[in-house]
């Protein structure tokens, strides 16, 4: 008797298992978590009541890339994951992620043509499109209102050339020695979109950079020389981490940074009057530049429910989910339709400061933040050279040649 | 028939008892060893099927500039520490070794660095050696102070030597560091250089803020040594390391200071020997297993340095930092790049070799003597 | 004999000089990196021992402080119709009225957004 009711539980168990789809869906950690769980409450569950489909989220706190490249080799990993584009490429190239044109050409809520074309181009490899992109960063001019004013110098503004935007920042930091223009930190992440607006690419016609390239020089040196002569200075030398933290600081009127400042002001300077411009336009080019952070979500190639996974998704990046994030100033959402939406017309600096990020994406000479199968790798010898001219370590002249030697190094590899 | 069963059951009940040990030795050991084996014959990038391509990794990795610049700083970095960690280690423990009232709060103080955890001593330091960090506010001070330090020193010194010779012509039997005398020239020192300051003969220097870039920097040092002189990165690495690693071998040292006999001491008292004999002729010799396993443990503990150089991360350039450890999981896991896991591997190879090969080295070169440890 | 025990005495000395030198050097750190964790800036240049969390007399102040805005001197925070003594001291050019200064209390927004940047 006791057997017989064993082996009916177990029969049931595998009936339920068949039938019931359970999807996994790994992200960071940190904030994302409580938002991802959020998000699944309000509008996934509901969505999802009665098809069987139950979905819970895996937080990774660690390193997101490293869990996921092990995850996926050793078929572990969750069905959806986030996918940075500065590390996508890799697991695209590998062929452990889903393609997923055949699955818009069924779905009826979720087609590329929805999204934003450069994010959506940032995860297409071979004309496939293997990420659909949650939301997005770009870099904009963030200021500090009191310091302009202090210096009776006008904010810096959406005409400001590299020149215009210069004459700005030096007055300010005419203050006082302790004050300075322009937070500098010494990366390609935020220097990089100088260096496109001038007209560089990572990569030219035959695959190799050239940090000799007149564009590249003339950006580095625009960017390093602000430190030479105190228009600008290095977060580090003022005690800070980054160039968000420089601003919070108020000993810096300016820094380049995205999206996230809005909330990093609100942590650590909430007193502060900030404003919002887009990255200053070359003189000659009369391009912006700028680098675009997204992450999208991906499917696993081996994840047994694809079908299921996919109607997830569909609700992941549905309007009303982007809007829901938009208007908790949570993130900047990647579907096209919600560019004129009433949020971004508000009065305040926060809905500004997400607009001008949101407008970074489509103006200029726009490039995703990431550099092939050399990733992290490409962007070390241009930050060593950023940073050992802006302390004073070596000449443009030499810095750029070691860099050069390096990323030669790299790529002969 | 009883007796052979029994004996078939002692023979097989020592396996049985190192059964669970064994398991983890070949499953998590074993097993992964010659998978490493393997791998370094094979490109291998987590996803696709290894593919066989013979020795071709081994002579990659040679070709690396990253693998050579790895090599060499591991070999410094093991030459440095090692010689310096059990040098103080040793001197450590000599001075923990006395009969003084509250030595055991010395003791447990000296101990902190090896107890706390290697991530945050790592992170203490990079905050002590940022380019406006502690490390360089300490050495302005020192050189706005340096005068003032130096006519202390100077008074110290010039009183010490007066009172000896003093003691000398009167042909008194004293030591030339004779202890009171130290005392009265430091006391003394402290009142002139005090009063100096305070009567406005000498004042603090104004100098600019020491910039000692210890981390962002490709430079080397010292300049003399030319192509053998380490990386100023890797140099801060080699302080903090010595510094977390030093407290623990000096436990060794100590714990083999007390285990000499008193007898031995006493005898050489009789024989009349004292300070330096008796550290060269009773306590080397006494400690010489466990210079050897301060030795073999050092060596091994710095070829495998990896944790510091992980968690510095990108704030030094990596040629300067890089270690043969860190270079494996570098190409383990590159940044946003495919797992180049056959390199990897072919680098796991070659350091288990180097390890191997110099440990071997050391043992022939302290003799066999170090069997007993 | 009075000379050997005056000898003793300074050899004591002078160990426990040594020993308390070296502690410097082994816990020097660990006490700087304890104190610091308790300022507004860790990373404040130029460095100083003097914190403001651990004087006394801020201690007292906050207490009177958070007494008059919430009306508990240990938990604080700011109850309606409360009034703050509030005390600062600011300079003028000569021939210009002060004006008194205006205090805004900033609106601190409930859950800060994921702080992540590349």
């Amino acid at each position: 008797m006791k057997r017989l009711s064993i082996a009916l539980v177990v029969v049931l168990l595998v009936a339920c298992a068949a039938s019931a789809q359970h999807i996994r869906i790994g992200g960071f950690g940190g904030n994302d978590t409580v938002i991802v769980e959020e998000m699944i409450e309000l509008f996934v569950r509901p969505a999802l009541e009665g098809t069987g489909i139950t979905v819970q989220y895996e937080p990774i706190s660690d390193d997101f890339q490293r869990y996921i490249v092990n995850a996926l080799s050793a078929g572990t990993a969750p069905d959806l994951f986030y996918m940075d584009i500065f590390w996508a490429g890799s697991l695209i190239r590998s062929g452990v992620v889903e393609p997923l044109d055949e699955y818009f050409a069924k779905s009826e809520v979720l087609k590329p043509e929805y999204f934003i074309p450069s994010l959506v181009e940032a995860f297409t490899y071979e004309g496939k499109i293997y990420g659909v992109p949650k939301d997005f960063n770009t870099l904009a001019v963030f200021y500090n209102k009191d310091l302009f004013d202090y210096a009776g110098v006008e904010y810096p503004s959406n005409d400001d050339t590299w020149d215009t935007f210069y004459a700005k920042l030096e007055k300010v930091a005419a203050i006082d020695p302790n004050i300075y223009g322009l937070a500098l930190q010494p990366e390609f992440a935020r220097f990089g979109a100088l260096a496109y607006a001038a007209g560089f690419t990572p990569f030219n016609a035959d695959g190799k950079t050239d940090l000799f390239d007149p564009a590249f020089v003339e950006a580095f040196k625009w960017y390093t020389g602000m430190a030479e002569t105190g228009v600008g200075v290095m977060p580090q030398d003022i005690s800070q981490g980054w160039g968000g933290g420089a601003l919070a600081s108020e000993q810096v009127a300016v820094a380049l940074e995205g999206a996230w400042m809005v909330g990093a002001i609100k942590g650590d300077a909430p007193n502060m009057q900030y404003g919002t411009a887009l990255m200053p336009k070359h003189p000659q080019t009369g391009q912006r530049g700028n680098l675009i952070f997204t992450v999208a979500w991906g499917m696993n190639a081996a994840s047994p429910n694809k079908e299921a996974a996919f109607k997830v998704m569909e609700i992941l990046t549905s309007e009303e989910v982007q809007q829901w994030v938009l208007e908790r100033g949570l993130a900047i959402p990647s579907r096209q339709a919600l560019a004129d939406n009433p949020y971004f017309q508000q009065d305040h600096a926060e809905a500004q400061a997400n607009y001008t990020v949101f407008l970074g994406a489509s103006d200029g000479n726009v490039l995703p933040f990431h550099f092939g199968e050399y990733g992290g790798e490409w962007m070390d010898p241009i930050n060593q050279a950023l940073s050992a001219v802006m302390s004073k370590q070596a000449t443009v002249e030499e810095a750029l040649r070691e860099a050069q030697a390096q990323l030669d190094a790299l790529m002969g590899r | 028939m009883r007796r052979a069963s029994s004996k078939v059951g002692e023979k097989l009940a020592p396996y049985v008892l190192l059964a669970p040990f064994l398991f983890t030795l070949i499953v998590f050991f074993g097993y992964a060893f010659v998978r490493v084996v393997y791998f370094s014959f094979t490109t291998y990038d987590l996803f696709s099927k290894p593919e066989w391509v013979g020795l071709k990794n081994y002579v990659n990795i040679f070709r690396d500039l990253d693998f050579t610049r790895a090599m060499k700083n591991s070999l410094t970095f093991m030459v440095v520490v090692t010689t310096a960690q059990t040098i103080i280690a040793l001197l450590l423990a000599l001075l923990l070794n006395q009969k003084v009232r509250g030595i055991r709060f010395f003791r447990a103080a000296y101990y902190m660095p090896s107890v706390a955890s290697s991530v945050v001593v790592t992170l203490i330091f990079i905050w002590f050696f940022q380019r406006r960090g502690v490390l360089n506010f300490v050495i302005t001070k020192f050189k706005e102070y340096q005068a003032i330090i130096l006519l202390f020193l100077f008074a110290a010194a010039a009183i010490h030597i007066v009172l000896v010779v003093w003691e000398k012509l009167r042909r008194r039997p004293v030591s030339v560091f004779e202890p009171s005398f130290m005392f009265l020239g430091v006391l003394i020192g402290f009142i002139v250089a005090f009063g100096a300051v305070r009567f406005g003969f000498l004042v603090p220097r104004e100098v600019p803020p020491v910039d000692i870039i210890w981390f962002n920097t490709t430079k080397t040092w010292p300049d003399f040594l030319g192509s053998l002189a380490f990386p100023i990165p890797l140099g801060a690495i080699m302080l903090f390391n010595i510094w977390t690693t030093a407290p623990t071998f000096m436990l060794l040292y100590l714990a083999g200071l007390q285990d000499i006999p008193r007898e031995l001491y006493e005898a050489a008292a009789v024989d009349g020997a004292e300070g330096w004999h008796i550290i060269l002729h009773i306590i080397a010799p006494q400690l010489k297993p466990i210079t050897f396993l301060v030795v073999t443990m050092g060596l091994i503990g710095t070829l495998q340095m990896f944790d510091q150089v992980a968690i510095l991360g990108s704030q030094a350039p990596r040629s300067s930092v890089i270690t043969l450890a860190y270079y494996i999981y570098s190409n383990l896991f590159p940044s946003s790049a495919v797992p180049r896991v056959g390199m990897a591997s072919a680098a796991a190879m070659f350091l288990a070799l180097l390890t191997f090969i110099i440990v071997y080295a050391q043992r022939k070169v302290l003799g066999e003597e170090g069997e007993n440890a | 004999m009075h000379n050997l025990r005056a000898r003793r005495w300074a050899n004591v000395a002078a160990v426990y000089a040594f020993l308390l030198l070296l502690s410097i050097v082994f816990m020097g750190p660990f006490v700087f990196a304890f104190l610091s964790s308790l300022k507004d800036n860790p990373t404040e240049w130029p460095p100083s021992l003097l914190i403001n969390q651990l004087r006394p007399v801020n201690w007292g102040a906050s207490y009177r402080l958070a007494k008059q805005g919430g009306g508990n001197g240990f938990l604080g925070g700011m109850g309606p119709g409360g009034s703050i003594e509030f005390e600062v001291t600011y300079w003028t050019p000569e021939g210009q009225e002060p004006a008194p200064p205006e205090v805004v209390i900033p609106r601190r927004v409930q859950g800060a957004p994921p702080r992540r940047w590349p």
